[in-house]
Formats: C-alpha cells, structure tokens, sequence
C-alpha cells in the first residue's frame, strides 16, 4: 500500500452535471461514493483516475416503496441504511444477510450498495440476492435514463454494462408474493473475509406448500454471479423435501466454474456451492413456510 | 492494612490515558527538523548474480540527498549470531531472495524516494533456485551461499540415553511426519526507524525494540561502527511478539544513509513490507518416531527438524533451541533425541516469534501423542499423567524442574472444562450429526523466564528519590504493549512502599539504562521486577533510616506502605508521606535517598558451555490447554466453542493483564492452528495484506477461561514467572486433538483449514 497519488476532486450539484463530467473525462474519471473500494484500489495502484467525481449528495440514498408495487434502493444507500432499513428486514432477510456478512461496521457505514454492484467483484455479496429478486438498475447518463437487467450489468471480474458516462442511480427489485422465503449463506475464512462461496436462495409456495418459483444464484464462483435456472427448475413442483434439494444443489454444482486462487481450492468451493445451496434453500423453505 | 498490597492487584496500566486518548507518539508520529525518508531497492529476482548496478539518474533527480549501493558501505557479513553471518546490509554481487536489499535512497520525501528506486538499473543473471528445504538437501540442490558445501544454516544435536535401546524395549513404536507452518507476527505497528549519524561520529537511532542494548552490537556488528558510539532510544511500540528482536536491515541502512547526508532518516516499512521481506516464524518439518510401553510409558522419543531458514541467518539457533529442550523434558523419557537443522532456501528469512520454536514442537507432538492414545486405547489425559514430569531433575536431560505443576494444571483443566464427562458424550451426542462436538487438550512445557543462551542473564535497576517524594526506577524494561511497565511499577510500588501514581519509569535509553538482553522469552517482568524489588528494597531502607531520624525512633519500628510512613505496631496512624520524609531528608539531612537493585544469575555464564539441558533453562512453566469446537462436516469448517488455559505463571502480579497476555496468546494461537500462513508460492509472497493473511478477529474468539496455577517461583519477584508466550504454546495442539475427537481426522499441517478436514473425512469414509 503506498500513497495515494495525486487526482483532482469534483462535487457537482446535480446528476446531470455529473453525468456531463463523466462523459467529458471518459475513462480518466470516477463516481466516488463510500471509497472504500475505490480508494484501496488506487493506493495500490490499480486504478489510477485523474478526477473524482463526488455523487454523495445528490439525494440518492433512499429506499422506497414504488407505486407499481417494487421498492426502489438508492445506489448511495450505505450497507448499514439497507441492513437497519425496516421493509428489508422484514421482506428480504437475504439482503440483510448478505449485507451483515460484508467487511466491518466501520466500512459498512460508508461503503454503498452501489459501489458494491458497480465494484463488481466475482465476490460481492449483494449481487446474488438482488439477481434473485429480480434486480433491475437504473442508470443516468448523457443521453437520459435507463434500465440495465442485473443479470446483464455483471460483465466480468470488475466489469459492468455501464458507459464512463453513466453513474447508477437505483436498484428496484420485486416485492415477493406471500409464502416466499429467502436465505443466503456464504463460506469465509473467518469473521471479516470476502466470500469464498456466496449462495442466496429465493422460493415461493402455494397453498399446498408446492413450489411455485424458485431463484437460486451462485457468487464467488465465476467471472461474475451465475443464476442457476436449471437448479431452481428442478425445485419447481416439489414440495421441497430433500431429495429435491439435493438434486437442485447437485446441479448448481456442475453450473459453477469456480478456480484455484490462494483464497481456495476450485474442488472445495464447487464441493461447498452444493453443500451450501442445500442450507441456503432449507433455510429459504422454512422462512416461506412462515411467510 | 495488608502487607502486599499491589500484588495480585487490578491495577490499570500506566501507560493507558495517553494510548487510549492517541497522545502517545509511536515512531511513524515522530519527525525532525531536516529529516529524511529512506526507502530501500529491493531484489526482483530470487536468486541471482548482480552484473551492474547504475544509480546515476536516481542521483540526478532533484531532492534525492543520497543513493547507496554495497560499494558505497563497508564490506561485512552480520547476523544476530554473527558466528554465523552471512548477510550483506546491500548486496553487492548476488542477491539470494525476492526482496534482498539492493540499494537504498534517501530523498526529501517519500514520494522523491519512490521515484528515485525506480531510476535505479540493476542487471542481473538469474540462477537456480530452491525453495523447499527438503530439496535444498538434495545433493543436486543449488547452495544458497555458494562459498559453504551444503545448505545446512545451522545444526543442533542433543541426545540424552540411547533412545535405540529404548525404542527395542518398546511395545510399540509410532511415526508422523508433521508440518508446521509460517505464521507472520502482523504488528499493528510496521517495523521502522530513525537514525541520526552526528557529527562527532555518534549515532542515535530511535525505533520500537525488543532488545535495545543488543541492538548496539548488532548495529556494530554490521556497520563497523565502534559499539561504544552507538545510542538506542527505544519507542513506544505497537507490538512485537518476537519481530523485534534481531535488528532489522533498515536500521544500518538509515544509518548509512544518515552518514553521508548528516541529515536524520526515518525508514518504515508498508504493510506490504512487512508480509513481503520482513522474516517470519520458521516453518518446521517434524519427523517423530516415539517408543511405548503397551500402558502408554514413553520409553524413547526421537524428533528430526527440518526448519526452513530462508536465505539468511537469523534466530534459528535459539528457534532450535527452544524446540529442543521442551521436547526433551516434557513427559520425562529416559531415552530423547533431538536432531534439528536450519536449512538455507531462497525464501524469505524466519526470525524469533513469540514462543521461539516451542509452538512448532508442541503442535507436532501433542498431536502424535493424541494418535498414539487413540490407537493404543488409552485417553489422552491418562496416556498424559501417565508420563508425568516430577519435581527435580528430569530423566534424560537432568533439567533442574524446581516447581513441578505437570499434574495440577491438567486436573484442573478437565475439572473446569468437565472433560471426562464430555470426552464421553461428545461421541454419543455426535452420531448421525453432520455438526459435531469435539474436545482436545495439550500439555504445556516452557520457560519461566527464558534460556541462558547467551551466557548472561543479569540486570540492574536504579531508584532515586527527589526531594518531593517522587520516584525514578531507572530500568531496562521494555514496555511493547504487555504492560511490564505496570509491572515493575507495582512491584517496586510494593517493595518500597509508595503510591503508583508517585513512579515514573525510566527505560527508553540505552546511555541512560542498565546493560540487559531485552524482552524476549517470557524474560522480562522476572529479570527486571526482580531487579526493581531489589533496588524499591534498598531504597526503602535508606528511608526508614531517614524517617527515624525524622521520629527519633529506630527504623526497625517503621513500615512504609503505598506513600505513608507507619510504625509497625500502629497501622491506623500514618506519621508522614514520603513527601515529606524525602523533603526531611533533602533539608534537614542534606543527603538524598536511592537505591541500586540486582538480578544475579549466576549458572548464566555455563549456559554457553555445552552442558546438554541441565541448566540451559533457569526455571519451567507447566500448563494444559483445552479446546471445545465443533466441526461441520459437510464444510470442514472449525468454530471453536470455548478455550480453557491454566497455567503455571508462579504468581499473579496483575490479573487483568496477566489474563490480556494469555488472551492475546491464544488469539495468535488459534490463529495459527486455523488459518494464519504466509504463503510464498515459487519464492514470492501470494498473501502480502490482511486480505489474505488471516487472523483472529475480535467475533472469531470464543469464551476464553484462564486459570493460574500458583507455584511461587524462586527466582521471580514475589515468586511471578512469565507468560509472555505461553499462552500460545499448545493451542494449535488443542485445537488440532479437539477436530481429532470430533471427526477421527487428525490433520498433521498447519493450518488445519477446512480443505484439509474435509479431505481427511472423504478418506475416512473411503
């Protein structure tokens, strides 16, 4: 870690003007929110931006209710604000676990959901439980708003959809239907690690306890998060007993395409993704049971 | 009134206002006028012969006050033991692993210095390299140091009866390979310096040290500089834990760099310093191979080390040391053997790390004495008491125990931790659980208070008193945030008899200090306090000859307790504070009252004589640790329940710190027998931050119970010994026997992370 190299430092007053910075400078300047991954990253010397651009204060750090029925988080919300933030808790236990298991109280206090879906780790937490839900993220560039599907903003290790003019500003995700349960669980070194394995499971009953839907993503085990379509196909139509499980975590197993790093072996966490979509979804079934 | 009053006591350390507040000035705070930064170029290759180096545009760029090579400096070889140097401060022709120091530069800011390293051209050839130690005794090996005919560093051989004969008697005769591995000391203060080079050919370097008065030969030993020129002022330090014993390269550097600037140089290391080049514990191959008796009776135990020593020389004579005598005396075999070796790699070096190599042995063999147990039926803790040590001398070595407490720490670890009933249950609670309960102990064996490896062992200490009654103890004790400090301020509070908040501690100069080997090997509150008493002793008789005066009484008849003057036969009505009898004293007496301590060890100087163990450790320290953990099965993973410690620490002299230092000992411990491992991978370091080096956080420590055992000690004051290491000593042991009682997988590498656990139950289940 050595110093932090010389950059200039911008606080626009509105998105718009951020967005025309952005687009000006191109690849040479950064939306900077929490810093807590981007300032690391340029003190040891992997990114290496001329202009900072500061999007604390542009009013988007709210989490709401949407009239259609879906709940709008701002992409400057700090890990904290979404694990304190009551409609979370109470619907998406999956995000609150996700976002606990994240670094330290301190980071979570500044670091924001945002930065960790645009950081686009294969590891970040939050993006398995938001693609479960059926994340979409909404984006301010140049040229006016749009949408992005999160299951085509993940690009690569570090790689988003977004344009250098572009800064996200939201994440609105679908509120679950009654009998819907979630869970993740992850495998860490130990009590501040990054994920190993990160598996968030999302299911929904019927009356008769039959599957309805299911959404199981798998993280830290490949370029970016894989949705496991054909393992939570298989939970469809069951009533989720174990053997359905099992064959459900059998086949997110042979989806993953996890490597050897110093972090783990590839054998280990392709063992583990089974191992833990099991917990993942018998804690998600119980939790839906409830529901 | 009782008449220890500080000992055993609560007190709060007298350093903690200014640490928790973030007044104290550690040495990256400190700056001087006309102070420069150093920064050193470092070898990218990791074994090669240097063809050139050009420093010409380097000394071109503006702010740049010096750039030294190996040319520019004297010709000399050092290391900490220097019958063994082998180490150039800048290498000059060859460099022998990633990160040899190469050239250094000294700039008018960091940033300048940075620069400048990169002006710097170096050629160089690379050669063949070796990194596993095992091949490094290959007879095709490259020789790490050309000049020498193998690459063996350094050899230790100790055997005590004939353990052949011992292993034809036994029953049964069993063998583990075990792997310990490099565990990085993660200081929360990196390693740094600054050195002034004066005029008159004085040096002055301030830095956080174990071992300041050492430090003058070391700095002499490898700059040439006259021993007698050379001042250490040693900083408040952010943790040591054996990092900062031998001196590290920098510091001669800064001093060279001084040297030809006449300017102050301040040198720290990055972070990534500190995991890349700054020498790690030394990772052990064990072979075991140990001789029972069908009842358990150890009859010959055999150990082979194969310790990897990295490129150069550092501690590993005293690693082995260590390693050596404590498996030589622990469970008093008749028949020991002991074989280490130190052998040259092109890794990184190793250097002294809290517990020495004692950690390492008992890893390996509490382990192996935990499959032994298992296979010939027998519980661990009856296999152990079955081989208990007895006071006096021990069977093989004739090491002098003085205060046997092998039995009462085990009995009382299983009564608080409830083993027998739980080593049972556990078994029946874990069937058909994929979590499942285990429990696992270790025996303890390690030094009250150091070795008498150097042939040394003394210290003095100094009392002065001002005329207002305030009281000077100029000691050698180094304060690197165990709370010693506090230590020798409560027992010469205690001896002498005056407030805590009336001493101050003196002990940050090597001109101004008594001559002593530092603070390493659980040393220092023994050598030191028992120094101080003697000296709070001396003194306190000066003042009650002076408070007789002051009553016309004999001093015979007066006590002075925590600042107030009594006679002994009334303990309710003070006379006078020692305020008053020092101003008594200074006014009415015209003389001043002080007092001059010693620590005396005598057999010191035979410690280097080759007496085998005998004397080689002035007194022992018995403990046992007990580990609870569960174990998912389907991860590997380990969660640790509940540590247990008790240990024989002679007698506590403050229990909140006392229990700190085994706290912190066990975090470091569970670290290392879980997940801490600096992992160089082809000679380079995979894992330089705390990203990827693990170690225990605050949420990954579970309950911790410490127990003392008080034996009183004969040579610590007021009977304490130390326990600055071994908390750390038998927790991987403990840790690894519990997963062993858990899951039937007993995984003989450090660290057991869950990969291993998970592949050693796939084996079982095959």
């Amino acid at each position: 870690m050595s110093n932090l190299p010389h950059f200039d430092y911008i606080k626009p007053c509105s998105l718009k003007e951020a967005c025309m910075i952005m687009s000006e400078k191109g690849e040479l300047a950064k939306p900077f929110a929490g810093g807590t991954d981007l300032i690391v990253q340029m003190r040891a010397g992997k990114v290496k931006p001329e202009l900072l651009v500061d999007i604390k204060e542009l009013g988007l750090d709210k989490i709401q209710h949407l009239s259609n029925g879906k709940i709008s988080i701002g992409a400057l919300c700090t890990i904290n604000s979404v694990i304190e933030d009551d409609l979370i808790r109470t619907k998406f236990p999956f995000i609150v676990e996700a976002a606990e298991e994240m670094a330290s109280m301190q980071i979570r206090n500044r670091g924001t959901i945002g930065g960790n879906i645009c950081n686009a780790a294969p590891s970040a937490d939050l993006a398995q439980p938001l693609l479960a839900v059926g994340g979409i993220a909404k984006v301010e560039g140049v040229k006016g708003s749009r949408e992005i599907d999160l299951s085509k903003f993940f690009v690569g290790p570090g790689k988003t959809a977004l344009s250098t003019d572009e800064i996200l500003t939201e994440i609105i995700i679908d509120e679950l239907p009654k009998h819907s349960g979630t869970a993740y669980v992850r495998l860490k070194r130990n009590a501040m690690d990054l994920a190993l394995v990160g598996i968030a499971a999302s299911v929904t009953l019927d009356e008769d306890g039959i599957c309805l839907s299911a959404k199981i993503v798998l993280g830290a085990v490949g370029p970016t998060p894989i949705i496991a379509e054909e393992a939570a196909a298989a939970l469809i139509g069951t009533k989720l007993d174990k053997q359905s499980i099992e064959k459900a975590a059998s086949l997110a197993e042979d989806l993953s395409k996890p490597i050897d790093d110093i972090r783990s072996k590839a054998w280990y966490r392709r063992k583990s993704v089974g191992t833990l979509t099991i917990k993942a979804l018998e804690s998600a079934h119980k939790r839906a049971q409830d529901n | 009134m009782s008449r220890t009053s500080m000992i055993g006591k609560n007190m709060p350390r007298i350093d903690a206002v200014q640490k928790a507040t973030g007044q104290t000035k550690y040495l990256p705070d400190m700056n001087f006028p006309g102070m420069l930064y150093g920064k050193i170029l470092r070898s990218t290759e990791k074994h090669a012969v240097i063809r050139k180096i050009d420093v010409t545009r380097a000394r071109e760029l503006p702010g740049v006050r010096a750039v030294i090579t190996g040319k520019d400096i004297p010709e000399l070889l050092y290391s900490f033991d220097q019958t063994v140097a082998d180490k150039e401060i800048l290498c000059k022709d060859k460099v022998r692993f990633l990160g040899d120091e190469v050239a250094a530069v000294a700039a008018d800011t960091e940033e300048i210095a940075e620069k400048a390293l990169k002006l710097i051209e170096v050629e160089y050839e690379p050669l063949l390299t070796v990194f596993d130690p095992e091949e490094a005794l290959q007879d095709d090996a490259v020789l790490v140091h050309e000049e020498k005919n193998s690459n063996v560093a350094i050899k230790v051989v100790k055997d005590f009866g004939d353990v052949e004969k011992g292993f034809e008697e036994s029953d049964y005769i069993f063998e583990d390979r075990i792997v310990t591995s490099r565990q990085a000391h993660c200081c929360l203060e990196t390693r740094g310096c600054i050195a002034q080079y004066h005029t008159d050919g004085k040096v002055t370097i301030w830095g956080p040290t174990q071992i300041p008065h050492r430090w003058r030969k070391q700095v002499a030993d490898a700059t040439g500089i006259d021993r007698g020129k050379i001042n250490i002022i040693n900083t408040p330090t952010g943790g040591a834990f054996g990092s900062r014993v031998v001196m590290d390269t920098k510091i001669p550097i800064a001093v060279y760099l001084s040297k030809f600037t006449k300017r102050p140089v301040k040198m720290v290391n990055s972070r990534e310093d500190e995991f890349n080049v700054s020498r790690t514990r030394y990772p052990f191959i064990v072979y075991l191979k140990t001789g029972v008796t069908k009842d358990g009776k150890i009859l010959a135990k055999q150990a082979r080390v194969i310790a990897d020593n990295g490129a150069y020389c550092d501690e590993g004579a005293a690693v082995l040391g260590f390693a050596g005598v404590f498996y030589s005396v622990l469970y008093d075999a008749p028949n020991v053997s002991f074989h280490g070796d130190c052998i040259y790699t092109n890794n990184q070096p190793c250097t002294a790390f809290r517990g020495f190599g004692n950690p390492q042995m008992h890893y390996a063999f509490e382990i192996h004495l935990d499959r032994i147990a298992k296979e010939l039926g027998i519980e661990p803790k009856e296999l152990r008491l079955r081989n208990a040590n007895k006071e006096g001398a021990a069977k093989a070595t004739k090491a002098n125990i003085n205060t046997c407490t092998f039995n009462e720490c085990i009995e009382e670890a299983t009564k608080l931790t409830q083993w027998d009933k739980k080593y049972l249950e556990f078994k029946e609670e874990n069937k058909g659980k994929e979590v499942k309960k285990g429990i696992g102990m270790a025996t303890m064996l390690h030094t009250g208070f150091t070795t008498r490896f150097f042939g040394f062992n003394a210290t003095d200490t100094f009392i002065k008193l001002s005329d207002d009654g305030i009281v000077s103890v100029i000691t050698p004790i180094i304060e690197m945030g165990q709370g010693s400090s506090t230590g020798v301020a409560q027992i010469v509070a205690e001896a002498l008899g005056v407030k805590m908040d009336d001493i101050r501690i003196i002990n940050t100069d090597t001109d101004i200090t008594p001559y002593d080997l530092g603070a390493y090997g659980s040393r220092h509150t023994v050598v030191c306090g028992h120094a101080a008493m003697d000296a709070a002793l001396k003194a306190k008789e000066e003042l009650l000859v002076a408070a007789s005066e002051m009553f016309n009484c004999d001093a015979e008849e007066l006590d002075c307790i925590n600042g107030e003057l009594f006679f002994k036969n009334d303990l309710n009505k003070p006379l006078a504070t020692v305020g008053e009898v020092t101003e008594f004293t200074a006014f009415k007496l015209g003389r001043l009252i002080s007092g001059r301590g010693r620590f005396v060890d005598e057999l010191a100087p035979r410690g280097l004589v080759d007496e085998g163990y005998s004397i080689y450790i002035p007194t022992y320290s018995f403990g046992c640790q007990i580990a609870e953990v569960e174990v998912d099965t389907l991860t590997g993973e380990v969660k640790v329940e509940k540590i247990t410690a008790v240990v024989d620490n002679g007698r506590t002299l403050n229990p909140i710190l006392a229990e700190g230092q085994m706290e912190g000992a066990i975090a470091q411990g569970m670290g290392y027998a879980l997940t801490e491992e600096l992992k160089i991978e082809n000679g380079r370091v995979v894992n330089n931050s705390f990203t990827d080096y693990k170690i225990m956080h605050a949420e990954d420590l579970p309950e911790i119970e410490v127990k003392f055992v008080e034996s009183g000690d004969p040579f610590g004051p007021y009977g304490v010994k130390g326990i600055g290491e071994c908390g750390l000593v038998p927790t991987a042991g403990a840790i690894t026997n519990a997963v062993y009682n858990a899951t039937g997988v007993l995984v003989g590498e450090l660290p057991i992370k869950p990969e291993k656990i998970l592949l050693g139950l796939e084996e079982e289940n095959r």
